[in-house]
């Protein structure tokens, strides 16, 4: 889940190689934490948070594949 | 390739001489091909493209996001004028629709952004469809939308569509938009709203 989302972070930013996600384990849901470029956030969040939620879908129906919960954390 | 050569070589020659010989043949093509790599790498950030973002293929970044997403798959694809169309079939069908439809929304929007960056009218839109769900869908909308425009024709009271995307929405107004005395209207804040059929008041 970790690798889904760097990889969609890095096709959507300036900076690729300032794509920093982190991976915490809990008992029934895993919190995905994504670290992009300052001058990217805006690119991972999309207007009115459209490419959030897209990028939230995409990695809850991943995680419901493997009978596990998802949520993705964009860190400023 | 050159390292593969070398060996080759080595051991088809027997006399230590010859072979030492060889070796040293296979260390310069490697260091040849060494300073080659960097030139190939160098070609690829400038791909000619105005905003200097080399353009992603489609096809590769649907490829890698299923890959990473677990799925098995297989996918068809079509070009036409106004975008590509790619329908993907496998075991996974449900899990990609999402509730909704919601998943393979997701997918054809990130998608269409990687690739389009943040221009508004690209040249080739995507269109993403699994086992043929929106096409289906598309049809059930329509039969919906009808039955309920000859519904409030019948009646005079309004009738209420439950949330819909863009596009579904779409679908409502293209069917209705030549009805006699129905007219539509979406209600609501954000991505997903309601459509609101109700009698035409100018008559």
């Amino acid at each position: 889940m970790k690798e889904l989302v760097a990889y969609m972070a890095r096709e959507l930013v300036d900076f690729p190689e300032q794509v920093e996600v982190r991976e915490i384990e809990g008992e029934k849901t895993t919190v995905v934490e994504l670290k992009v470029a300052k001058d990217d956030i805006g690119k991972v969040i999309g207007r009115q948070g459209k490419t959030a939620r897209a990028m939230r879908s995409i990695l809850s129906a991943t995680a419901m594949k493997q009978g596990k919960r998802a949520m993705l954390e964009i860190l400023e | 390739m050159a390292w593969f050569f070398g060996s080759k070589n080595k051991d088809e020659v027997n006399s230590g001489e010859e072979s030492s010989q060889t070796i040293e043949k296979a260390e310069e093509k490697t260091d040849d091909s060494a300073a080659a790599f960097p030139c190939a790498l160098e070609e690829k950030p400038g791909s000619g493209f105005p905003s200097g973002k080399p353009q992603k293929s489609p096809d590769d970044i649907l490829k890698n996001l299923l890959d990473l997403m677990g799925v098995e798959y297989a996918i068809s694809r079509e070009e036409t004028d106004d975008g590509i169309h790619f329908n993907i079939s496998g075991e996974y069908e449900a899990l990609l629709i999402g509730k909704m439809g919601q998943t393979l929304d997701a997918l054809e929007y990130l998608i269409g952004k990687i690739c389009h960056g943040g221009r508004e009218a690209p040249e080739k839109r995507i269109f993403l469809d699994v086992g043929n769900y929106r096409k289906k869908r598309e049809e059930k909308i329509v039969f919906l939308a009808r039955k309920l425009a000859s519904r409030v024709a019948d009646h005079g009271r309004p009738e209420i569509i439950k949330p819909m995307s863009p596009m579904e929405r779409k679908i409502v107004h293209m069917t209705l938009r030549d009805h006699p005395c129905v007219e539509t209207k979406s209600e609501g804040e954000g991505f997903y709203k309601e459509i609101v059929l109700s009698y035409k008041k100018s008559l």
